[in-house]
């Protein structure tokens, strides 16, 4: 026998033996692999078979072996049994050959370029939304907040039955009642802020100033960088001035001088002494309380004296922030301030019925973003779902095409395990650096969501993607990577390496069951984009019709800014003075058109109080009691029902005309209309309604503010508060008659309104250098950022469903692509037998518009039952609208049409001579 | 012993291949190869087993605990071989098989069924 080149027919066999051995599943290997290759070389050696009788022996054997794993099916390879070192074969770790799976991978990407860069993409895209739409959840909502045992911490807050039930402040008497008449609660501290001036600049500053109970700071257990906290009895009436300072102002102002501690400042208040430097991270901001929205540079003592009131005043006070007792839950401290509600209802507000509302103060602050997190998080899930669903097709016709590749790994001894663990290894690969490349996305992306991010959207300087952030990602991606190989591993598993090796890759089964999956995830990712698509849908429609409203006021070339009268200026007479003059100056600017003025703009909170009816005709009848207090009905009114609660405002002459609100009867506030004069108020179209069933109620009286006022003007009704709350009728009053605190003056230009601003600013330090001007902005950058919340969601649900319809339609691409490269033989034959291009195509198209059909249809069906989830972030649409949804429903439609186009085309150019000639 | 423990009938009826590969090993004591010489020589080629599926059957026995290997009872035999035999509990499977296989012919044959003639 030729012994030297050629193996010889022992060495053949002892091989053969192996195969044969290693071809059983691992289970039966480990018992009886070494006895069963003695065995069948004792056989062929007994039976001295030869020629072909000795390949069908060593064939049959390998059948019987594949058959056998193919029967044990996954079980055999994942199932728990006991392992046994194997004989023969090096014992590997679980993690024996990782290094080898991962070389192969990467080899294996380099030769399959165009599906390693789509995967990688996806997953990028995926994780970089979740990771940023997480960082934004994470910083908001799930971080606790920065204080000492923060879940201790409650806002109390009033609400009147006649105010509506809406929330308010709470007045310092009320205070001072809970403090000596609760149990429950550790401690109370009161907050408000209140204007400041800042002197020494170029010229003055108006800063936001926040005061505080002594108690505040001590409370948050927030310990001051320099100095100390407020003292006890710091904050009666009287006591000598004392202020912290931001770390903020402290670094701008004092360039962080340590001694700075002692210093006096002028702030528009005597002088104030300097105690302590608040540390860089506090950041306590009142968001709802006050719609403080940046942190104040000054906090000083809420310094009262309960003297001034008799009785607490129903909307005017303080926000509260109180500690309860260890141990003691909301819903204790909630019985508790029930039964002190009811004793502040019967002793100061005439039974009325007020209540306490106490809060978390974590809540508090999130309460109005909650959902529309929920939302967005929810959005990007279905976007990373679309994402691995599109990402295991692409894996399912890549393994595939290489079942001859696993077939032969197989039979070379790799356990199911094996190979499920290297189809795992590479696509985690993948997944690994599409998240990689997602969360450096992410960290970029996160900025832009931040500066985006609208006003109202509280802890923004918590947001960034850290470790924790970070650790969410990578989990994703694993997730996401192994989930998406789920189904190829499993497919490999079940069918693939026994069958494809006799059957030279092609295995009937195989194919028609991952074609099943296949299109299974397509329909799945038609469905998931269609719900985004409907839910952007919904907020676009919503923020379309928003926009559409009408808001009553012009904000085209119109400028505003604020100005801020200090101690100066007291009592109504020099203030209209001061607004009278500037207005004059203002008027006389070239590129002005029109100057007024007012104590609340458009889209900004105004107070408000109960208006009652005219002598003539009480027509209102609100449900409810007036409680009587601080504000008194008219004389001779016995019975409380007519009235109702209206929003004050107070206007200087010009300013109907400046902010372009439409005058419906009657006429504008004059320059007469000062404290010399008989009192007046304009009301608004639906004060009048209200109040004059809608006749012209010009030269009428109502009896608000203490005193009986004739009606002089009529006004359109002006947007004055957010987009989508309920409004509350108006009442103007001139400010020659009834002063406000702050002032905004809206100027109507020519030109660039901003380009104005310098002359303007020379105007009022003419009259006054003393006067800081702020809040320096157009009309139209009010509008917007009152839209900028919505606007916000709708952009981000737009965008995520974008992407969701984007990788649906490479899903569906993807399958049809595969499935034409599939089926060129029986294209080429059907072609070669005289079938039309058209019946080709038609056979491809059907087929990816059924899917998409089939899965939009699911999504429609599931939309409907989600979309009562997002029915509070809607406006003037209801969530089953149903031009959202048929937009949603087409869009997929036409995606699924245009995405089957490319496979079509493929399909119908088949040469059915080269494809049958291949063959 | 644990095998006697677990109930004989729930191993019954034995597959045809199984109950001559438990005649074989309690015959003597057997290596893969001669277990298949014994079952094609004993069922006079009626009983069709190959060295693969012996070794499936031979997996599951051993796991059942109805066979054991043996040390090898040939001196010079070659160390790869290994020596298969029943155990306790095979043992009493297989008397059970045989009984349950009696039973069934005599029950069969009280029917009066028709005989194969001319074998």
């Amino acid at each position: 026998m030729n012994t030297g080149g050629f193996l010889n027919r022992e060495d053949v066999n002892r091989r053969l033996a192996r195969l044969v051995a290693n071809s059983y599943p691992s289970n039966i290997r480990e018992r009886v692999s070494c006895p069963m290759q003695q065995a069948f070389l004792d056989e062929v050696a007994d039976l001295g078979l030869g020629g072909p009788s000795w390949l069908f022996f060593w064939l049959d054997a390998l059948k019987d072996g594949l058959f056998t794993r193919v029967a044990n099916g996954f079980n055999g390879g994942l199932g728990g049994q006991k392992k046994a070192p194997q004989p023969g074969r090096p014992k590997q770790g679980p993690f024996g050959g990782l290094v080898a799976d991962l070389l192969f991978a990467i080899r294996g990407f380099r030769k399959q370029p165009l599906f390693s860069v789509v995967v990688v993409a996806t997953f990028a895209l995926g994780i970089s939304i979740n990771t940023a739409v997480f960082s934004l959840v994470d910083g908001v909502l799930l971080r606790p907040l920065a204080y000492e045992e923060p879940e201790e911490l409650v806002m109390i807050w009033d609400r009147f039955e006649w105010l509506g039930g809406e929330r308010t402040w709470v007045h310092d008497l009320q205070v001072r009642d809970l403090r000596a008449n609760t149990t429950r609660f550790e401690e109370f501290a009161a907050m408000g802020m209140v204007s400041g001036r800042i002197l020494g600049g170029d010229r003055p500053v108006h800063t936001d100033v926040a005061r505080v109970s002594v108690n505040f700071f001590d409370m948050l257990g927030v310990q001051p960088v320099l100095g100390r906290s407020f003292r006890e009895g710091e904050d009666v009436w009287r006591s000598p001035w004392v202020v912290m300072l931001s770390h903020d102002y402290w670094t701008r102002e004092f360039g962080q001088d340590p001694n700075v501690i002692g210093r006096k400042l002028v702030v528009g208040y005597p002088e104030m002494e300097v105690v302590g430097v608040l540390p860089e991270d506090f950041d306590y901001r009142m968001y709802e309380a006050v719609g403080q929205r940046t942190g104040a540079d000054l906090w000083i003592p809420h310094m009262i004296d309960y003297g001034w009131w008799e009785t607490p005043i129903p909307g005017a006070g303080v926000a509260v922030l109180a500690r309860l007792k260890d141990g003691v839950s909301l819903e204790e401290a909630r019985t508790e301030l029930a039964q002190l509600a009811r004793q502040h209802d019967e002793k100061f507000f005439e039974n009325s019925g007020f209540r306490f509302e106490i809060v978390a103060l974590y809540d508090d602050i999130v309460n109005g973003v909650k959902s529309a997190l929920f939302v967005l998080i929810g959005a990007v899930v279905l976007v990373l779902l679309i994402a691995t669903a599109n990402i295991t097709t692409l894996l399912l016709a890549r393994t595939q095409k290489r079942t001859g590749e696993l077939a032969v790994r197989s039979s070379l001894g790799a356990s199911r395990l094996r190979l499920a663990r290297l189809l795992l290894t590479e696509n985690l690969t993948l997944a690994t650096v599409g998240g990689g490349l997602g969360i450096l996305l992410a960290m970029v992306g996160v900025d832009t969501l931040v500066a985006l991010a609208p006003p109202e959207l509280p802890r923004t300087d918590n947001i960034q993607v850290d470790g924790r952030v970070l650790g969410f990602s990578i989990l994703v991606t694993l997730v996401a990577g192994a989930l998406s190989a789920l189904a190829p591993i499993w497919l490999a598993g079940r069918h693939g390496p026994a069958g494809s090796l006799l059957d030279s890759g092609r295995s009937r089964m195989t194919n028609v069951r991952s074609q099943r999956i296949r299109d299974g995830l397509v329909v799945a990712e038609f469905a998931l984009s269609t719900i985004l698509l409907a839910g952007a849908g919904l907020m676009v429609r919503s923020f379309v019709s928003l926009t559409s409203v009408d808001t009553g006021f012009e904000s085209e070339s119109r400028l505003t800014f604020s100005v801020y009268l200090m101690d100066d200026y007291e009592g109504v007479e020099p203030r209209y003075g001061f607004f009278t003059e500037l207005q004059d100056r203002i008027e006389a600017l070239p590129g002005v058109l029109n100057v007024g003025s007012t104590s609340a703009l458009p889209l900004s909170a105004t107070g408000y109080g109960p208006v009652f009816g005219s002598r003539q005709d009480f027509s209102i009848n609100q449900n409810g009691v007036y409680p009587g207090q601080g504000i008194e009905p008219p004389p001779g009114i016995v019975t409380t029902d007519d009235w109702t609660v209206a929003a004050f405002n107070t206007a200087l002459p010009g300013y109907v005309d400046a902010s372009g609100i439409n005058l419906k009867w009657g006429r504008e506030f004059r320059d007469s209309d000062d404290l010399n004069n008989v009192s007046v108020v304009m009301i608004d179209e639906q004060l009048a309604s209200d109040f004059f069933s809608g006749r012209n109620p010009v030269g009428d009286g109502i009896w608000v503010l203490d005193e009986w006022r004739t009606v002089v003007g009529v006004v359109g009704t002006a947007q004055h508060v957010a987009y989508g709350s309920p409004a509350r009728p108006q009442v103007y009053f001139p400010y020659g008659q009834v002063e406000s605190g702050r002032v905004s003056v809206v100027v109507t230009t020519s030109g660039d309104p901003l380009a104005l601003m310098p002359a303007i600013r020379e105007q009022v330090a003419g009259i006054n250098p003393l006067v800081p001007v702020a809040d320096v902005r157009t009309m139209k950058s009010i509008v917007d950022e009152s839209l900028a919340g919505r606007k916000f969601i709708m952009m981000l649900m737009t965008a995520f469903a974008v992407c969701a319809i984007v990788l649906a339609a490479i899903g569906i691409f993807g399958v049809l692509s595969f499935l034409v490269s599939q089926r060129r033989r029986e294209i080429a034959v059907r072609i070669a037998v005289g079938a039309g291009a058209g019946s080709v195509a038609r056979l491809v198209v059907l087929r990816g518009v059924g899917l998409a059909v089939f899965g939009s249809g699911i999504g429609l069906a599931l939309s409907l039952g989600l979309s009562r989830g997002v029915e509070s972030m809607l406006y003037d649409v209801t969530p089953r609208d149903p031009v959202s949804f048929a937009l949603a429903f087409v869009s997929v439609l036409v995606v699924g049409v245009l995405a089957t186009w490319t496979p079509a085309r493929r399909a119908v150019s088949v040469d059915p001579a080269t494809i049958l000639r291949e063959e | 012993m644990t095998e006697t423990m677990k109930n004989t009938d729930d191993f019954l009826p034995l597959k045809a291949a199984v109950h001559m590969i438990l005649v074989a090993l309690a015959e003597a004591p057997r290596h893969g190869y001669d277990i298949v010489k014994f079952v094609r020589e004993e069922s006079g080629g009626r009983i069709k087993l190959a060295t693969g599926p012996l070794y499936r059957h031979m997996h599951r026995l051993l796991e059942q605990g109805l066979v054991e290997e043996r040390e090898s009872s040939v001196a010079d035999d070659d160390a790869r071989r290994i020596y298969y035999g029943p155990t306790l509990l095979g043992l009493t499977v297989l008397a059970a098989e045989n009984a349950r296989l009696a039973q069934l012919v005599a029950r069969v044959s009280q029917l009066g069924l028709p005989r194969v003639t001319g074998e």
